[in-house]
């Protein structure tokens, strides 16, 4: 008894000594006598509210707790499984082929492509052992197949090698890609030039190079589709214009600049991208005018010369000779090395800045290994030659001539390309007046006219488009290009081929 | 001259690369694309740059030669015999051997030729005068009109009868050229020389006196035996007779892959990295010091004054608070005593834009005179619904009594008597129903704001679940439990990158970001986790594993306290899980769930991975995502572009090395340009997906084909990789037979895994095909060689102490240096070395900041020779820069030099 009192008095004096220095450091706390005179003062007015506020603090805490340690798994849309279940859906799953396969339709486009055998030229052989009459190749000055160059590029392969093995940036550079690129920047007249390796990813490298979200590009509707996607990845604004109309595109620069003007926007940076002579139809743009209203509204002209570099002008530097404007007049001037010169790759002229520039924002040309060196050196060849012949370009214009004198009779058809007044490739041809406007039918169509002119020897082709990819669907055609390694004879010849062709198989339909 | 080197400058001064100093005026490459190349102006350096493993020359496959070399001493003249090889007489080269042609003497030659090889001479023969008449004429413009002249130019049509006199004619050629004076500025065999004619004995015996032979590279060290000799493939390839220089890259079967950890400098290299940081710091204050006490008026923005509070809450607003209102409403403090809130809809309410929120004075300030106001573009209308529906589902949805006219209408009522909210109420209640759109579905959950309360409480629970764990788990964090943003200080600047490729490279991905000076304080690195109420707890409990092991690994649980083992943490936070790795239980759930809302199963899932990963030198886990695949029937991507041709014992890729059949792989891409030495690249799959592509791929319909020169490139090099089967009768036309062979296409029995041999139709019917091409052995030899060269390098590399990253069988082999500083003096002194090496370095932006790196790329064509004198060049550059900085053995360079096999053939380097 006596113990059990001993050890609780111990117990008591433990309490009070604990009470007292809790009281002491409570009262150290700042601002602590006024809660415990409130809580004083309360509690003597009314025990109750005492308690109540006791239950709610307790329940507060209670509250607080159950909220941050219970896991919330039920997201709204999400569905609980256990472990078996997700093993037998996971077993159920079946996916979908990676390709679908082809259909007997597609089968047929596939096989209808024609192999040529031996070295492409104006008159290839083909697996069947025929030799056709090529007005299908992008050779318009007929470099393909040049002795000169054939030389030249068999002797940078013996002295260079083939590949470059290394982006320009990182030890791909040689000398004759930089030589290359002066030749094209003398031959054009412009301050310099720079290389890609692949035409296609020329032009959709260059737009995102310099345009960035936020900048204003006006761009016409029937661009070819590598420009498409050019676009697409530089996440600009771009404005449509109708197709090759020059007050469509002065009506949409003076709305844009109006635009800006009423939300008070601030000057961004302002591209016009259109192409010199279209992919899609052999139409031409009208570089005088687009260089006026660049120079009026102040923006920036990328012109894509893919098909018209090496195709017109006196000797086949492009719109800008044809038109006679400077080739500075263009800021970005973009072409292919791979149409006009018959080699590979692609290339951007315009000032040092602006090449400078796509050196190290050029995502192609930064990240693609450089072109083999011999290619290089062709392309190099091929502008020496088409320097110094300048009959090859009026024997060019004289076939196109020859070939729309005789289409242009045909009365099935329609040629939306630049008239023969001044030379234009590639001469786009498509039926006139169609049953209705459907798009199997017409390829359909066109193949027929294809495989009846390569039974009689002439190779042409059917514009090969990616329908439902491309930014509009163009009606389908069938796309000529002549060369000058034809004779004005030959190319009559074919051209009566093409037009008996179409009058036998639209005709046969109507 | 003066076009081109006006032009290389111009290139130079671009700045591709951290060190110009190194590359001014000097990056144009004026030689062919092999091993050794001539860098302007620069003696002929040994290229390390390239990704090649070697490079087939046009010359190496028409003109296979074998050499003889006889070595008199200091004179050290070639001795050179043609032979026949196979079936087809040989013809000499002498632009074959690397770099040797300018000093040879061609004492015999042994002519067997026919008729067709007699005219090839011509043919190199008439270039060769055609080049030295035009070289005359050109000396001073040679750069502008080379072609232009060369076409003009009149052929030579002098027949060479032998190849003895061919051969003269070459030597004569270089003699010549030697005599000149200067840097070949080509292969020297081919070089434009002036026409002096003179003895080619006499300008050997007068020039012998003249020429450095230190540089290593016009020469073998040691001079070769003629066994080796006889051995030689061709020009660019260096002479590597001994069989114990090779090793097989291959994975060993049954063996788990795992990858090397990477090692962390100590810390006073961290210090001397962070040093030149200090300088440009201490500088930068200094100058703000002096600026803030003499001139004042430039530094007013320095300046303290009396403030108002702004607070940003970029980072708070919709994460914290009870009810997600930001810091303000996890401290419960009126917002109305805050002058002005700034915060973003781009976190918390997954739209675009940010709001400020203040007091109507200052906004009606703002409005008036901030720039956003007057001079950018308003917010769109649906970034603009996004915010009022995310901003709604939180606060819940006051539904009307009466439904207004419209809800614009009401919308700019109710902003005209702008004090709706009560001043007594802090938090604001539900959102009124007219200021959402009518058409948009409000679901009861949205209406009662139960949809955003529990988005907030996964959130939370989310938050104090990681941050509690990793410290738990013995992480130093910085922040409060309830902070979205949870920091794990690494401190280590070096720790960074590995930290954040170790949770990149496992087997569940699991991305952080890492962050360093100057967005924390210099010594504070650290990883940051932005948790999401989207995250799932499995999801954290797979961060806490990867950081527990990391962590570990790393070293990087520094803090005090009680710890508990990971597993311990996951399970007594809610449950027991299964202990699968984050990509299977990613498939799991993306099967199991299907598409989202619709729960539609998805259509098909495609795996994307690298084989070699180019700035690490690691290798994709393949044999664990095969069985993945297996299970889990998604199809896999792989991207060869570094791998194919150079891993694997038969060069067929990360495939080949891991043993896989590539069949069951769905989407095989490579490039051309690497291994192949051509350009270009290519899909491989089945025929359907093949198929496909040609109808749909954008390059088959709009771009140029390849040329054939480039195909027949990458035609040879594959089959000297593949071997030859010779066919039984001789098909027509060469290409006939191509097309023919392509019509029945599944040529390959389904049961084999590497296909065999290429078909000797494939190949162009003028191709010489030496006995060496045709059983593979060629090809087989040259994977051997880099894979030998790769091990190594890779590991000798290890062994004096520097620190690499990547896989030992990697053919790309990045050295770490930290210290920026220390690139370009690195890079220069490889480079002006006797023997000059050519290496890039790499840094910032392209690596994280503080792993600054060279990057090796080993080929084929690299002897032992060349590794070694990399491996010296490295031990002394390393001792001198002080980058021997990692932990282990270490053998002095010549040991790993003596016992170079032996280093290599060990399984596991200790």
């Amino acid at each position: 008894m006596n113990s059990s009192s001993q050890s609780l008095e111990l117990l008591f004096n433990f309490l009070s000594r604990s009470y007292t220095t809790l009281e002491t450091n409570f009262y150290k706390i700042p601002g602590s006598a006024v809660v415990a005179r409130y809580v004083k003062s309360s509690h003597q007015n009314d025990p109750g509210r005492t308690l109540l506020e006791l239950i709610l603090v307790i329940f507060a805490i209670r509250t607080l707790l159950q909220s941050r340690t219970r896991g919330d798994q039920s997201g709204k849309h999400f569905i609980q499984f256990d472990e078996k279940e997700i093993d037998e859906l996971v077993d159920e799953w079946t996916p979908e082929p990676l390709a679908q396969p082809l259909s007997p339709e597609e089968q047929a486009d596939l096989a209808s492509v024609p192999v040529i055998v031996g070295p492409t030229g104006p008159k290839p052989k083909l697996t069947s052992g025929k030799t056709v009459t090529n007005l299908a190749s992008y050779n318009f000055t007929g470099l393909a197949g040049k002795e000169e160059i054939n030389a030249a590029a068999i002797e940078t392969l013996r002295k260079y090698g083939l590949g470059s093995c290394g982006p320009p940036g990182f030890y791909g550079t040689q000398d004759v890609h930089i030589q290359l690129e002066q030749d094209i920047a003398d031959f054009l007249g412009t301050e310099a030039a720079i290389l890609y390796s692949q035409a296609f990813s020329t032009i959709s490298s260059v737009i995102p190079a310099f345009c960035k979200r936020g900048d204003i590009i006006v761009a016409d509707r029937g661009v070819n589709f590598a420009i498409q996607k050019g676009l697409q990845i530089s996440r600009s604004t771009v404005r449509w214009f109708d197709h090759n109309d020059m007050e469509s595109l002065e009506h949409v620069l003076e709305s844009v600049e109006k635009e800006r003007r009423k939300r008070k926007a601030p000057l961004t940076r302002r591209f016009i991208v259109t192409e010199g002579i279209f992919d899609h139809d052999g139409a031409m743009s009208d570089l005088p005018k687009l260089v006026e209203l660049k120079k009026k509204y102040k923006y920036r002209l990328i012109l894509d010369e893919s098909v018209s570099f090496g195709s017109v002008g006196r000797t086949g530097r492009g719109l800008t000779e044809l038109y006679n404007v400077p080739a500075s007049e263009v800021d970005m001037l973009v072409g292919s090395v791979a149409n006009g010169l018959a080699s590979c790759g692609g290339f951007c002229a315009g000032s040092h800045i602006v090449v400078n520039h796509q050196r190290i924002n050029g995502t192609s040309f930064v990240f693609s290994a450089a072109m083999p060196a011999l290619l290089a050196v062709a392309a190099s060849e091929g502008i020496n030659i088409l320097r110094n012949t300048p009959s090859i370009l009026s024997t060019l214009q004289e076939n196109v001539r020859a070939v729309r004198a005789i289409l242009d009779r045909v009365d099935c058809i329609t040629i939306p390309s630049h008239p023969a007044s001044a030379p234009s490739n590639p001469m786009s041809v498509k039926p006139r007046d169609p049953p209705q406007f459907n798009v199997e039918l017409e390829e359909k169509l066109l193949q027929d006219v294809v495989d009846e002119a390569l039974a009689q020897g002439v190779m042409i082709t059917r514009a090969k488009r990616l329908r439902g990819q491309e930014l509009i669907e163009v009606r389908p055609s069938i796309r000529l290009a002549i060369t000058a390694a034809l004779s004005r004879k030959e190319c009559e010849k074919a051209a009566n081929v093409v037009k008996a062709a179409f009058v036998k198989v639209i005709g046969k339909r109507r | 001259m003066s076009a081109h080197s006006c032009c290389a400058g111009r290139v130079a001064e671009n700045m591709y690369e951290p060190d110009r100093t190194v590359v001014r005026g000097n990056r144009v490459r004026e030689d062919h694309t092999g091993v050794d190349f001539r860098v302007r102006g620069v003696t002929p350096a040994v290229r390390f740059t390239s990704l090649a493993p070697e490079t087939v020359s046009w010359d190496s496959l028409r003109l296979r030669c074998t050499y003889e070399w006889t070595w008199l001493g200091r004179r050290r003249t070639l001795r050179c015999r043609g032979r026949d090889v196979g079936e087809r007489p040989g013809v000499l080269v002498s632009s074959c051997m690397r770099g040797l042609s300018a000093k040879h003497s061609v004492a015999e030659t042994v002519a067997t030729e026919s008729a067709d090889c007699e005219r090839e001479k011509e043919r190199e023969r008439e270039r060769e005068r055609e080049k030295e008449s035009s070289h005359a004429r050109q000396e001073g413009e040679r750069a502008l009109v080379r072609g232009r002249d060369r076409a003009s130019e009149k052929r030579s049509s002098t027949a060479m009868s032998t190849a003895a006199s061919y051969l003269s004619a070459l030597s004569e050629a270089d003699a010549r050229a030697r005599k000149h004076g200067g840097t070949p500025a080509s292969t020297p065999a081919l070089s434009m020389s002036s026409s002096v004619t003179s003895s080619s004995e006499d300008t050997v015996l007068h020039d012998e006196r003249n020429l450095d032979f230190t540089d290593g590279l016009s020469f073998p060290r040691k001079p070769p035996t003629s066994e080796q000799v006889f051995t030689t493939v061709h020009a660019e390839f260096g002479h590597c007779a001994n069989e114990d220089y090779r090793y097989t890259s291959q994975h060993r079967k049954g063996v788990p892959y795992k990858s090397i950890p990477e090692q962390d400098p100590p810390y006073y290299i961290l210090l001397t990295t962070y040093l030149s940081y200090i300088l440009v710091i201490c500088l930068g204050h200094l100058r703000d010091f002096m600026g803030k006490r003499f001139r004042a008026v430039n530094y007013r923005h320095l300046l303290p004054y009396n403030f108002y509070l702004f607070i940003d809450e970029a980072h708070s607003i919709g994460a914290l608070g009870p009810r997600g209102r930001g810091v303000t409403d996890y401290f419960g403090i009126d917002r109305r005593q805050v002058d002005i809130l700034m915060g973003t809809f781009t976190k918390s309410f997954g739209a675009a834009g940010g709001y400020i929120a203040g007091s109507k004075t200052v906004i009606d300030r703002l409005r008036l005179q901030g720039h956003s106001g007057v001079y950018t573009e308003a917010m769109t209308p649906p970034v603009l619904t996004q915010v009022i529906a995310s901003m709604a589902s939180i606060m819940g949805v006051t539904l009307p009594a009466e439904k207004p006219s419209s809800p614009s209408l009401a919308l700019l009522r109710s902003s005209d008597n702008t004090p709706v909210i009560p001043e007594s109420e802090v938090i604001p209640g539900t959102a009124p129903a007219s200021a959402l759109p009518q058409w948009m579905p409000l679901s009861p959950s949205m209406i009662d704001g139960s949809d955003g309360r529990m988005r907030l409480r996964r959130l939370a629970f989310n938050t104090r679940y990681l941050n509690r764990g990793l410290r738990k788990l013995g992480f130093i964090t910085y922040g409060n439990d309830d902070s979205p943003v949870v920091p794990l200080l690494l401190f280590n600047p070096g720790k960074m990158a590995v930290f954040s490729r170790m949770m990149r490279t496992r087997a569940t991905p699991i991305v952080v970001v890492v962050v360093a000076y100057p967005a924390t304080p210099l010594v504070t690195s650290r990883v940051r986790f932005c948790l999401s109420a989207a995250h799932t707890k499995e999801d954290v409990d797979e961060v806490l594993r990867a950081c527990d092991e990391i962590g570990d690994l790393l070293d990087l649980k520094q803090a005090s306290g009680e710890r508990w083992p990971v597993e311990e943490i996951i399970r007594r936070a809610v449950e027991l899980h299964n202990d699968m790795n984050a990509l299977e239980e990613l498939l799991r759930e993306v099967i199991s769930q299907g598409q989202p809302k619709t729960h539609r199963p998805w259509k098909k899932i495609l795996l994307i991975v690298e084989g070699l990963y180019s700035m690490e030198g690691t290798l994709a886990n393949l044999p664990v995502i095969m069985e993945l695949k297996k299970k889990y029937k998604f199809y896999l991507f792989i991207d060869e572009a570094h791998s194919i041709g150079a891993l694997g014992p038969r060069g067929r890729g990360v495939t080949d090395y891991f043993g896989i059949d590539r069949r069951q792989v769905d989407i095989l891409m490579g490039t051309f340009t690497k291994s192949f030495g051509a350009a270009g690249g290519y899909i491989a799959g089945s025929k359907t997906v093949i198929d496909r592509l040609r109808l749909q791929g954008h390059s088959g319909v709009y771009t140029e084909a390849m040329t054939p020169p480039v195909l027949t490139q990458v035609i040879a090099s594959m089959a000297s990789i593949m071997g030859v089967t010779l066919p039984a009768e001789k098909p027509s036309s060469p290409s006939l037979a191509l097309l023919r062979s392509s019509d029945n296409t599944p040529v390959i029995p389904e049961s084999e895994v590497i296909p065999g041999t290429a078909p000797a139709s494939a190949l162009p019917q003028w191709m010489p095909l030496s006995p060496s091409m045709i059983d593979g052995s060629d090809g087989r030899m040259r994977l051997r060689r880099l894979a030998f060269n790769t091990r190594y390098l890779n590991r000798g590399l290890r062994k004096l102490g520097f620190i690499t990253y990547g896989n030992d069988d990697s053919p790309v082999v990045p050295l770490l240096l930290f210290n920026p500083g220390k690139m370009a003096v690195f890079s220069r002194m490889m480079r002006t070395r006797a023997t000059p090496i050519v290496v890039v370095v790499v840094a910032y932006p392209a690596t994280p900041l503080v792993t600054s790196r060279v990057r090796f790329c080993l080929s084929a064509a690299h002897t032992k020779e060349d590794v070694d004198e990399v491996l010296r060049a490295c031990d002394e550059i390393g001792d001198l820069l002080d980058l021997k900085q990692a932990s282990g053995e270490r053998w002095p360079v010549e040991e790993i030099i003596r016992r170079a096999v032996e280093l290599v053939r060990m399984p596991e380097m200790p």
